[in-house]
């Protein structure tokens, strides 16, 4: 289980205290899919690099089955917005086995488990090739690859697919779906697209605009979930306001 | 059509190279200068023949290569440990800093007499002269490349479990490789430049057995002056092989297929 208590951050520029957390606290169990909504500027990637443990915190503290995160780990495995998170002089197949590599993995073993996580993301066939002859999507599907060969307990992704086409979108989702019904991992899953993060999420927190929690939604629509479903709409609709109206009462709080 | 452009500049550069060769042969066999000062080129090209089949030229070639080799290999070394220190600490960054605005503005040769009295003539002299002539540009190509690396490769390295030494050589050299490459083309051709240089310094100091440099000095002692033009022949292959060669493969096996440049 994920816990966070009361998690500030506080970045400072010159002599100005610029308080991008106010004290965030919720839990994640094991197994849960958790999308984190909010718009652009609210602290949603800091939290997911808290959590990951490449930024520390300013206040709070963030337990891991009970234990603190002191820094980065291979239990924790992010999965970031921009494509050149694979490294370019290693292939595909090199890429997703290079981390099992360096836990102590056999060669055989790891090949094993690379071939199939590439398989799982659809990218068979493209084991040999180098990233920069891939197409974007195709880059997150082995970035997704990657993490997902280590088998980290919390998957920590950040708007992995906000710079695909739609039509890309909508397939990786799915596949992150089918991924996640089969290996059952821990997501957090940051976005700020309100039907990416019904179609996705057990539960959704929506973040205020300067950086505090507005509210966690639980999402008990049927899966697998249709934008035309019934009760879509409604959740969309009440998702949509929540955001907005987030934006606003930041405004007001600013003045 | 790129590919017949290219074939194209290439005949046209074959064209100027063989005129040029030829002028050369025209104005020498014209008797308007003394001959044994300016031999024609064919004269040249026979001596170069004749000092490579019976290996005199190769050996001479071998020793100033294997000296560079070694010099090279020594401060591709130093260069690491030095860059990396220099991004990892602002003390050493200083250090580097201020070694390198000491000692990049000293010629090597200058350092040669130092040098000698140091640790007398022969190979280590040589040597330390191709270290100080090789480590300050590498090094500032190289704390260039390792500030490059993206942050979401140190991150990605941190989280996979990677630590000091082995995020060095599993993520921030391989990341680097492009800065790495071009500081290791500075550091050829100022290795090269030294030990020619010092060579022939060494050669008007003593006898000692020696390469290129030593060679041409004594071709031009003996007035030897077609073998002299021969040695400086070789001098000039061997850049073109280098850097044309292995350079150019070296690049196509890595970062350009890595897509990096
Ligand atoms: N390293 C940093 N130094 C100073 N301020 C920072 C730093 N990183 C982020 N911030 C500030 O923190 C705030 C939140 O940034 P963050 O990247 O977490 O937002 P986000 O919710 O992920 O936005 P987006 O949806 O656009 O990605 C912003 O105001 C940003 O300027
Ligand atoms: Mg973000």
């Amino acid at each position: 289980m994920l816990e966070l208590q009361e998690v500030v951050k506080v970045y400072l520029r010159e002599n100005f205290r610029h308080e991008v957390l106010k004290g965030i606290s919720f839990q994640v169990s094991q197994g849960e899919f958790f999308c984190i909504l909010g718009p652009s500027g609210c602290g949603k990637t800091t939290l997911l690099r808290m959590i990951g443990g490449y930024e520390k915190v300013s206040g709070g503290r963030i337990l891991l089955q009970g234990e603190e995160i002191t820094g980065p780990g291979p239990d924790r495995i992010m999965v970031f917005q921009t494509f050149d998170q694979l490294f370019a002089w290693q292939t595909v197949r090199g890429n997703v086995e290079y981390p099992l590599k360096i836990n102590g993995m056999a060669r055989g073993e790891r090949r094993e488990r690379a071939d199939f996580y590439i398989e799982m993301v659809g990218l068979k066939g493209y084991e040999n090739y180098y990233p920069h002859q891939l197409s974007g999507g195709m880059k997150q599907r082995a970035a997704l690859a990657r993490a997902l060969a280590l088998q980290p307990q919390i998957l920590l992704l950040d708007e992995p697919f906000a710079s695909l086409d739609a039509q890309n979108r909508e397939i990786l989702q799915e596949e992150l779906l089918r991924i996640w019904n089969s290996l059952k991992p821990t997501v957090i899953f940051v976005t700020h697209a309100v039907d990416e993060a019904i179609i996705l999420a057990d539960r959704i927190l929506v973040m205020t605009e300067d950086g505090d929690i507005k509210m966690i939604v639980e999402n008990k629509l049927q899966r697998p979930r249709r934008p035309g479903m019934p009760g879509f709409a409604r959740m969309w609709d009440f998702l949509y306001e929540q955001v907005r109206s987030s934006r606003w009462q930041a405004e007001k709080r600013k003045n | 059509m790129a590919k017949r452009m290219f074939a194209n500049r290439l005949l046209s550069k074959l064209f100027w190279l063989l005129l040029l060769l030829l002028l050369w042969e025209l104005i020498s066999r014209s008797g308007i200068f003394e001959p044994t000062l300016f031999p024609p080129f064919s004269k040249i090209l026979l001596v170069f023949w004749q000092e490579l089949t019976d290996g005199l030229l190769l050996e001479k070639t071998c020793y100033s290569l294997q000296l560079i080799l070694k010099g090279l290999f020594l401060s591709l070394a130093i260069t690491v440990v030095l860059s990396f220190g220099a991004v990892s600490s602002r003390w050493v960054e200083d250090l580097v800093d201020v070694l390198n605005s000491i000692l990049h503005p000293l010629p090597g040769i200058a350092l040669l007499p130092v040098a000698i009295l140091w640790f007398g003539i022969g190979e280590t002299s040589i040597l330390f002269i191709i270290l100080h002539s090789v480590i300050w540009p590498m090094v500032v190509n190289l704390k260039t490349g390792f500030r490059s690396v993206p942050s979401i490769y140190l991150e990605l390295g941190r989280s996979f479990g990677l630590k000091g030494i082995r995020l060095l050589g599993g993520v921030i050299l391989p990341s680097s490789l492009p800065y790495f490459i071009s500081g290791l083309k500075i550091g050829w051709a100022r290795a090269w430049r030294a030990v020619i240089a010092a060579e022939m310094v060494f050669g008007a100091a003593s006898g000692t057995a020696g390469g290129l440099g030593w060679h041409i000095y004594m071709t031009r002692y003996y007035f030897d002056i077609a073998g002299t033009f021969a040695a400086l022949l070789a001098i000039v292959i061997i850049g073109i092989l280098v850097e044309e060669l292995f350079f150019n493969i070296l690049e196509k096996m890595t970062i350009k297929k890595w897509g990096m440049v």
